[in-house]
């Protein structure tokens, strides 16, 4: 029963690695996830290495037509300026767990495959 | 916000730059790039150069996501066709689809949408690229140049059918309800001007009659019928903007509205269009009875394109009074904002 839930909600949710993180990112910096932002998370995510800032707009634009994320204009410091940052929608919950937990079990499997070659790298 | 804004008034890139890359960036993410280029910004090289990498990735991705296979196919099938009689060498083909790949990247430019003005200047564009890129061929090359009369054919064609397939494909759709009354003029008045285009035509193709005064009559009187009904309108609605409302904004935003209602077509009486089919009728059967056999099939074919243009005169004129009844609930509704 379970595992045929799983296989349900499964079917709808297609998350690339780099959406999943982008939608990782947005959860962390909520509710100041704009732009910039979500990229300098991001480049420290990928240990330094700089992720290009319109690769993270064009996802996130395709994640909020997916309806995984909800745009909205914020103040910036209270003075005039709006920046236009992102909320993950309940949608985007659910996507983002569910993709989290095929990670999780993905890595599981790896290990257990690693583990009969007798060698973990990830500890 | 970030530490980013606090930098903002420090250091701010030259104006020019910021205007330039302004108007590169997808219109649906100005803003932010704007802030964020400020955000980071160190040296005009440097906001040049990351400026580069970042659109780079932007553009492409845009126009991939905005990518409509049915119109690019429509696109291309009105190009070729378009530009029929010439010898299909691969300078044309390539000069063809390099401009589809434009219409692609101008398609993630505007997305979601894009204007009657914005598709005309598209197509324009489009249009003159592809007949230049071939002139530039053919001078490199010393080939034989594309023959005028395709270029001329297939340049007016060209941008009359990209605009069209762009104006219908790519119309966003609207939010709210001025953002409809918005549209349905833009579309309502495209129409119309294609509906004056395609009478134009026909009437400029037809032979003339052996009558001289219907000739004349034709000639002058439907235009002038069109132009006095439309003065008599812009007349009527002019009271409508010396009513003085409080706020400036509001006024300008309701002068604009009122100006585009005059635009539409919808007289009061059913006069000027009476007046209007009967030259057309008066005109065309005094052609098809004066000219002889040997133009008759094409006297003919133009007085069924005739009759086609009076089939869709109803819903045109149909369309005319929604987009005007749309626009004139969105003048009520400035002026109960204004009155409260």
């Amino acid at each position: 029963m379970e595992k045929n839930d799983s296989k349900n909600s499964s079917k709808n949710i297609s998350l690339g690695q780099f959406e999943h993180n982008v939608l990782g990112s947005v959860l962390a910096l909520e509710p100041e996830a704009y732009g910039l932002a979500i990229q300098r998370n991001l480049t420290e995510l990928y240990l330094g290495k700089e992720i290009n800032l319109g690769s993270v707009y064009v996802t996130l634009e395709r994640l909020a037509k997916k309806n995984y994320l909800e745009p909205f204009d914020q103040r910036a410091n209270g003075r005039g300026q709006t920046r236009r940052c992102y909320r993950l929608t309940q949608e985007g919950r659910e996507a983002l767990k569910e993709s989290a937990s095929l990670q999780q079990r993905s890595l599981t499997r790896l290990r257990r495959a690693w583990r009969k070659l007798g060698w973990d790298p990830i500890r | 916000m970030g530490p980013d804004s606090v930098d903002d008034e420090k250091k701010a890139p030259p104006e020019i730059l910021e205007a330039i890359l302004y108007t590169v960036t997808p219109r649906k993410l100005r803003p932010q790039l704007k802030q964020d280029f400020r955000a980071t910004y160190k040296s005009p090289g440097q906001l040049v150069r990351k400026a580069a990498k970042d659109l780079s990735r932007l553009i492409p991705g845009f126009a991939w996501d905005a990518f409509d296979g049915a119109l690019v196919g429509a696109q291309l099938f009105a190009l070729v066709v378009c530009f029929l009689g010439a010898p299909f060498t691969v300078g044309l083909i390539a000069g063809l689809l390099m401009g589809v790949l434009i219409l692609c990247l101008r398609d993630g430019h505007t997305d979601p949408g894009e204007t009657p003005v914005e598709a005309l200047m598209d197509a324009i564009v489009v249009v003159v690229f592809i007949v230049a890129s071939q002139l530039f061929d053919a001078y490199v090359t010393s080939g034989p140049p594309l023959p005028l009369d395709v270029i001329i054919r297939g340049s007016a064609a060209g941008v009359m059918m990209l605009f069209v397939l762009r104006m219908i494909m790519r119309d966003p759709k609207p939010a709210t309800p001025r953002e409809t009354a918005e549209r349905g003029y833009n579309v309502v008045f495209a129409m119309n001007a294609m509906w004056g285009t395609a009478w134009l035509a026909i009437i400029c193709t037809s032979p003339d009659s052996g009558i001289h005064i219907v000739n004349y009559m034709c000639g002058v009187l439907p235009p002038v019928i069109v132009f006095m009904d439309m003065r008599l309108r812009q007349n009527s609605l002019a009271p409508l903007n010396a009513e003085m409302p409080k706020s400036l904004f509001s006024n300008r935003e309701k002068a604009e509205l009122v100006r585009k209602l005059s635009w539409m077509w919808m007289p009061k009486w059913i006069a000027s269009e009476i007046l209007f089919l009967s030259m057309i009728a008066l005109y065309t059967v005094a052609v098809i009875l004066t000219n002889s056999a040997a133009d008759r099939v094409r006297v003919i074919a133009n007085a069924i394109a005739l009759l086609m243009l009076f089939v869709v005169w109803r819903p045109l004129r149909r369309a005319n009074r929604t987009a005007g009844r749309l626009l004139q609930a969105e003048i009520a509704k400035l002026d109960r904002a204004e009155a409260q």
